[in-house]
C-alpha cells in the first residue's frame, strides 16, 4: 500500500543520510590525497577533484627525503607493535581469562570490577611515572618499551573479552575430556582454545586496531625513528606542513588503510567484541 | 598439576605485567601527589607538602573549568551522540540488501586512528580553504569564511562536533545489539492491536533498551575524561584555554608546567570520579548478566 | 604449551635486540621544531665528514622541544647530547647546570668578533653556555609589489598608516587580510606583544626583574592588537592560533601583504622552491605609535651541550661545524639564520645573497630583551595564556594585564624562596 512506499522511500533516504554523515569526512579527506595542489586553494573547494593527482602519495611513499622517510617508519614501527601486541594480548589474556573462568583464580565481584577499572583508567594518568621509570632502565624510544606498555593497557580488555566467551562454552565437554584423563592444561590448548577461533580472532582484532592509533603513550615515549609509531609521525607532519594538506591527508590515508580494511571484513568480530561488555569506547 | 597451581601459572604473565606498568605507576603517582616537585639542577627536588595538591585542584577555578567543559562535552555526547546512535542502530535494525555493508562503514569513525580523525577535522575546519567553511558558503548560510577554531564559543563546539562523530559508532553498536534482543512478536502483536509506529517506539523499544542507554551513558562519559588526542591536534586547549578539557589539562599540567606533583593529585581525583562510574557499571553488568 | 612459551621467548628476545639497536657507534641526538630541512642537511653531511651519526627528534612546534628536553635533564641528561638553547632558557638552564658551560671553547678572537647582543644571549652570570648560532630579531616586512597596486611607495612608519594601508589593499580586493601574526599563547606570542609594546613605549621589566607591561602604554599595545582583529578587521582571525610556521607560509603564498619575521626573511622569502612571492617583499623598520620608536623583540639562539653528554668532543665538534664561521655563513646564505659573527656581515657572498642586509642592521640598533631569568618557562607559559585570553575576547586586556602581573609576582617570589634552600 502506499503507506508502506512512503515508509520506505523515508528509511531510504535516512539511512542515505546516515551514511553521509559517517562518510562524509573521510570522502574529503580523500579527495584531498588525490587532488590537484590548485583545487586545494580553491574557494570553494570542490566536491570531486577536477583531474587525479598521484603526486602526494608518490612523495609519502617513495621520496627518499628525510620529511616522509619518518612517515613511513612510523607505519613499520606502528605495523611491529601492534601485530605483536595482539599476539601478546590473546595469548597471555587467553590463558588468563581460562584461570580466572575455570581454575577458580581470582573471584568474581572483584574481577568484574578491576577489569572494567583497568580499562577506563585515562593514560594520563600514568606517564609521569611511567617516564621516570623508564629513563631509569633506559627504555626509553624504544619499541620494546612500547609493546610492554600497550600490552598491559590491552589485557584487561582481552581477558574481559575472552572470559565472557569461555563462559558460554559448555562445561560439559570440559567435564567429560577431565573424566577421560585430560590433564587441565590438556583442556586447555587442545579443546577450548581451538574452539574459540571466533573470540581470539576478536580480541586480537580490537588490540590491533586500540595499538594501531594510540596517540599520546607514543608521543611521550618515542622520538627517533627506532621507535616512533605512525601517530607520532602524523602529528610531526601536522606541525611540519600545516598548509600542506594534501600531503597531510594522505598521510591520513594510507594510516587508516588497515583499520578500513579490518572494519569492511571483519566487521562482525568488531561488532562482537564491542557488545561484550567491553569499555574501550 | 593441580588447577589451582596451573591457574596460577596461567595468570602470572598477565599479572606481572599489568603490575609493573599499571598498578606500580599508578601507586608512584599517588605518592608524587603528596609532593611539590620543582626542577633543580639535575634532579627533581620533591618537597612534602601534604595534601596541598588536592586541596589547590579542589579550590582551583582552573580545574572546575575544565570539569564543566568536560561535563557539556558529556552532555552533547549523551543527548546527541546517543540518539543518533538510536537512531541510526533502528535503521540499521531493519532489512534491506546492503545492510552488512552500511553496518561495516559504520564502525569506520570507530576504527581509525585518532590523530588521523584529529587532522580531518581540522582541514574541514580551516579557515581559508576548508570544507565546512566551503558547504555552508555554497549553501548560502554564510557569506564570509569562518575561523571555526579561533573563536572561542565556536572552537569547543567544533571540538564536540569532531567527538560526537567519533562516539557515534560505539552508541549504534549497541544499540543495535539491543534492539536484537527484542522479540519481533512483541511488534507483530501490537501492531495487531493499532499502534502506531510511535507508540510501539515509546512503549516497546524505549523501555526495553533503557538497560543498554544506563550503559551507555556511564561508558561514555567515563571515555569523555580520557579525550586528550582531538584537543591536543585540534586547539592545544586555546583559544585562550576554551577547549581546555580534564585530560588535557592533566597533560599540560604534567608537560607544559612541569608541577608532576599536582598533575598526579589531579590523576588521583580524576580516578576518584572514575571508580565511582565503573562501580555503577559493574552493578548495571552484573545485572545483566544475571 | 612448552611450544609456546619457547615462542613466546624467542618473541620478546628478538624485540629486545631489535630494540637495542645494531652497531655501537658513536651517536649524538638533538631535537627541533618543524623546520628541519637545514638541519638534517648539515647533520648528513657532519656524518659523511666524521662518521658521528646525528639523530634528529623532531616536535611539532619549536618550543615543544623544550618540554622533551627538561624530561631527559631530570632523567640524567644523556637522551639529547646537543640542542640549540634560546637566550631566555639560558638563565634557567645555567641555574640549574643542565647545559655545560662551553667558557673553555671561546677563544678571544671569538668574543671579539661577535655581535655583543649575540654573545650577551649565550651567557649567565658570567659564564658561556652556548655557541651562538640565531642571532636574531623579527623584522617587519611588506610586500612591495602589492602595495604598489594599491598605490603605495613607501611603507608605513606609524601604526595609524599601517591601518589605513592595510584597509586600502583588502578594499581593492589585494588580500582578504593584510597582516596575520603568531599569535597562539605560546612564546611567539610574548614576543610580539613585548615588540609592540616596546613600540608604543611601554616597557616589559625594570632592572629588578619586576613587570611592568600591565601598566599604561602596554595596555594600549594589547588594545591594538585585539582591534586590529575585531574592530579594524586588518588581521586575519585566524592568527590567535597560528604560530610563526603558519605566518612565515602566509607570507610565501601571497596571502598577506604585512608580516613579522625571524631571521634573514628575504632569504627563504626568495626562495622559489617555497615562495610563491619571490622578489615581491622588502624589510623595513617597525611601525610604532609615533613612527619614532621602531622597536622589535630579540631572540638570539645558541647551541649547548646537555650536562649528561657521553660525547663531550664530538659534541663540541657537531656546534662548531653548525656554528663556526663556515658553518653561519652556509647557513645564513641557504635558510636565512642570522650569524652573530660580525665580519660576515662585510663578507661579498653574504651581501650578495642576502638583500637590505643594511635596513636589517639598522633595526638591530632598535632592539628590546627579553628579562633574563631562571623562572622565564613558567613565567612563559603563564603569560602567554594570559594574553591569548585577551586576544580571544574571554578578558579584557586590562584584566588580562593585571592578572598575570599578580601571577608574575607569585613565580619571581616562589622562584625565590625555593632558590635560597
Amino acid at each position: 500500500m502506499r503507506n508502506s512506499k512512503i515508509k520506505l522511500i523515508i528509511d531510504s533516504v535516512l539511512i542515505i543520510l546516515a551514511m553521509i554523515w559517517t562518510l562524509l569526512p573521510l570522502w574529503w579527506t580523500f579527495q584531498t590525497s588525490i587532488s590537484p595542489e590548485v583545487d586545494l586553494t580553491r574557494i570553494p573547494p570542490r566536491w570531486f577533484p577536477s583531474s587525479i593527482n598521484f603526486n602526494y602519495y608518490k612523495n609519502v611513499l617513495f621520496k627518499k627525503i628525510g620529511t616522509t622517510t619518518a612517515f613511513r617508519a612510523g607505519i613499520f614501527n606502528s605495523t611491529v607493535i601492534s601485530i605483536t601486541v595482539a599476539v601478546f594480548s590473546v595469548l597471555l589474556g587467553s590463558l588468563a581469562a581460562y584461570a580466572i573462568v575455570r581454575l577458580g583464580v581470582l573471584s568474581g565481584q572483584w574481577v568484574i570490577f578491576t577489569l572494567l577499572f583497568a580499562q577506563m583508567i585515562p593514560p594520563v594518568i600514568l606517564i609521569t611515572s611511567l617516564y621516570v621509570i623508564a629513563s631509569k632502565m633506559g627504555l626509553l624510544d624504544t619499541k620494546f618499551l612500547l609493546i610492554s606498555l600497550y600490552t598491559a593497557l590491552e589485557l584487561p580488555m582481552a581477558i574481559w573479552i575472552l572470559r565472557g566467551y569461555f563462559q558460554t562454552i559448555p562445561k560439559e565437554i570440559e567435564d567429560s575430556a577431565l573424566i577421560d584423563g585430560c590433564t587441565p592444561s590438556q583442556v586447555l590448548f587442545h579443546i577450548v582454545l581451538p574452539l574459540s577461533g571466533p573470540a581470539l580472532f576478536t580480541t586480537g582484532i580490537l588490540t590491533f586496531i586500540s595499538a594501531w592509533g594510540e596517540f599520546l603513550m607514543a608521543l611521550v615515549f618515542t622520538s627517533s625513528l627506532g621507535a616512533k609509531t605512525m601517530p607520532v609521525a602524523i602529528a610531526e607532519f601536522m606541525g611540519r606542513f600545516t598548509v600542506d594538506y594534501g600531503l597531510m591527508c594522505t598521510a591520513g590515508m594510507i594510516a587508516s588503510v588497515p583499520p578500513i580494511l579490518i572494519a569492511l571484513i571483519f566487521q562482525r568480530f568488531i561488532i562482537q567484541g564491542l557488545t561484550s561488555g567491553a569499555v574501550k569506547g | 598439576m593441580s588447577k589451582k597451581t596451573l591457574g596460577y601459572l596461567l595468570i602470572l604473565p598477565s599479572a606481572v605485567i599489568i603490575v609493573v606498568v599499571l598498578v606500580y605507576p599508578i601507586a608512584y603517582s599517588g605518592y608524587l601527589s603528596f609532593f611539590e616537585t620543582f626542577i633543580g639542577p639535575g634532579t627533581l627536588s620533591l618537597t612534602p607538602v601534604g595534601l596541598k595538591n588536592y586541596i589547590e585542584t579542589i579550590k582551583s577555578p582552573q580545574w572546575w573549568l575544565a570539569f564543566g567543559r568536560t561535563a557539556y562535552f558529556v552532555l552533547y555526547d549523551i543527548v546527541v551522540g546517543m540518539s543518533l546512535g538510536l537512531g541510526i542502530a533502528l535503521l540499521l535494525n531493519k532489512e534491506f540488501r546492503l545492510r552488512g555493508i552500511a553496518r561495516a562503514l559504520v564502525l569506520f569513525p570507530y576504527v581509525l586512528p585518532s590523530i588521523v580523525k584529529a587532522l580531518m577535522w581540522k582541514w574541514i575546519y580551516n579557515s581559508d580553504y576548508g570544507f565546512l567553511n566551503g558547504l555552508l558558503f555554497q549553501l548560502g548560510l554564510i557569506k564570509d569564511y569562518v575561523p571555526w577554531l579561533s573563536n572561542p564559543t565556536l572552537a569547543i563546539h567544533m571540538v564536540i562536533l569532531a567527538n560526537i562523530w567519533e562516539g557515534t559508532p560505539f552508541a549504534i553498536i549497541m544499540y543495535l545489539a539491543a534492539l536484537q534482543t527484542i522479540p519481533k512478536e512483541l511488534y507483530e502483536a501490537s501492531e495487531v492491536d493499532g499502534a502506531t509506529p510511535w507508540q510501539m517506539f515509546t512503549k516497546i523499544t524505549f523501555p526495553l533498551i533503557k538497560p543498554m542507554t544506563f550503559i551507555l551513558i556511564v561508558i561514555k562519559t567515563v571515555a569523555t575524561f580520557k579525550i586528550f588526542d582531538l584537543v591536543y591536534a585540534l586547539t592545544a586547549g586555546g583559544p585562550g584555554g576554551s577547549t581546555q578539557v580534564v585530560g588535557y589539562l592533566m597533560y599540560s599540567t604534567v608537560f607544559d608546567s612541569l608541577q608532576f606533583g599536582k598533575g598526579a593529585a589531579m590523576s588521583y581525583i580524576l580516578l576518584a570520579i572514575i571508580l565511582v562510574f565503573v562501580f555503577i557499571y559493574s552493578k548495571l553488568f552484573q545485572s545483566e548478566e544475571d | 604449551m612448552k611450544r609456546i612459551l619457547v615462542l613466546v621467548i624467542t618473541i620478546v628476545f628478538s624485540f629486545i635486540a631489535l630494540s637495542l639497536g645494531f652497531g655501537q657507534e658513536v651517536e649524538l641526538n638533538t631535537i627541533s621544531g618543524p623546520d628541519v630541512d637545514f638541519l638534517l642537511k648539515r647533520a648528513q653531511q657532519f656524518q659523511d665528514k666524521t662518521g658521528v651519526r646525528v639523530n634528529v627528534t623532531v616536535v611539532p612546534y619549536g618550543r615543544d622541544q623544550n618540554i622533551k628536553l627538561m624530561a631527559s635533564f631530570l632523567a640524567g641528561g644523556s637522551q639529547y647530547d646537543i640542542f640549540v638553547i634560546d637566550c631566555v632558557e639560558v638563565p634557567q638552564y645555567a641555574e640549574a647546570g643542565w647545559a655545560l658551560p662551553v667558557d673553555e671553547y671561546v677563544t678571544p678572537e671569538m668574543k671579539k668578533d661577535l655581535l655583543p647582543f649575540a654573545g650577551d644571549g649565550m651567557m649567565y652570570k658570567g659564564h658561556w653556555y652556548g655557541l651562538p648560532w640565531a642571532s636574531e630579531w623579527k623584522s617587519f616586512l611588506y610586500n612591495a609589489a602589492m602595495l604598489e597596486k594599491a598605490g603605495y611607495k613607501d611603507p608605513p612608519k606609524t601604526w595609524t598608516q599601517f591601518v589605513n594601508v592595510s584597509k586600502k589593499l583588502q578594499n581593492a580586493g589585494i588580500v582578504k587580510y593584510a597582516t596575520a601574526w603568531s599569535w597562539a599563547g605560546k612564546e611567539c606570542l610574548i614576543c610580539d606583544f613585548a615588540a609592540i609594546a616596546a613600540t608604543f613605549g611601554g616597557q616589559f621589566f625594570d632592572e629588578a626583574q619586576n613587570p611592568l607591561f600591565n601598566k599604561g602604554v602596554s595596555v594600549k599595545a594589547l588594545q591594538w592588537m585585539l582591534d586590529s582583529i575585531y574592530k579594524e578587521k586588518i588581521s586575519n582571525p585566524a592568527s590567535i592560533m597560528w604560530t610563526e610556521t603558519e605566518v612565515n607560509k602566509a607570507m610565501e603564498a601571497g596571502d598577506i601583504a604585512f608580516g613579522l619575521r625571524w631571521g634573514l626573511p628575504l632569504v627563504p622569502l626568495n626562495d622559489p622552491s617555497r615562495s610563491k612571492t619571490v622578489g615581491q617583499w622588502r624589510i623595513a623598520l617597525m611601525p610604532s605609535l609615533d613612527g619614532k620608536k621602531p622597536y622589535t623583540v630579540s631572540g638570539p639562539m645558541g647551541w649547548a651541550i646537555s650536562f649528561g653528554t657521553k660525547h663531550k668532543k664530538e659534541a663540541m665538534d657537531f656546534i662548531f661545524s653548525m656554528a663556526d664561521e663556515k658553518g653561519a655563513k652556509l647557513a645564513a646564505i641557504t635558510q636565512g639564520t642570522v650569524p652573530g659573527w660580525a665580519s660576515l656581515y662585510k663578507d661579498s657572498d653574504l651581501i650578495k645573497a642576502v638583500p637590505q642586509l643594511d635596513t636589517m642592521l639598522e633595526q638591530g640598533k632598535y632592539v628590546m630583551n627579553r628579562p633574563k631569568v631562571p623562572w622565564y618557562h613558567d613565567f612563559s607559559t603563564m603569560f602567554a595564556v594570559e594574553i591569548n585570553s585577551a586576544l580571544a575576547r574571554q578578558k579584557t586586556p586590562q584584566q588580562a594585564l593585571n592578572d598575570a602581573y599578580q601571577k608574575t609576582l607569585e613565580i619571581k617570589k616562589n622562584y625565590e624562596a625555593r632558590a635560597k634552600k
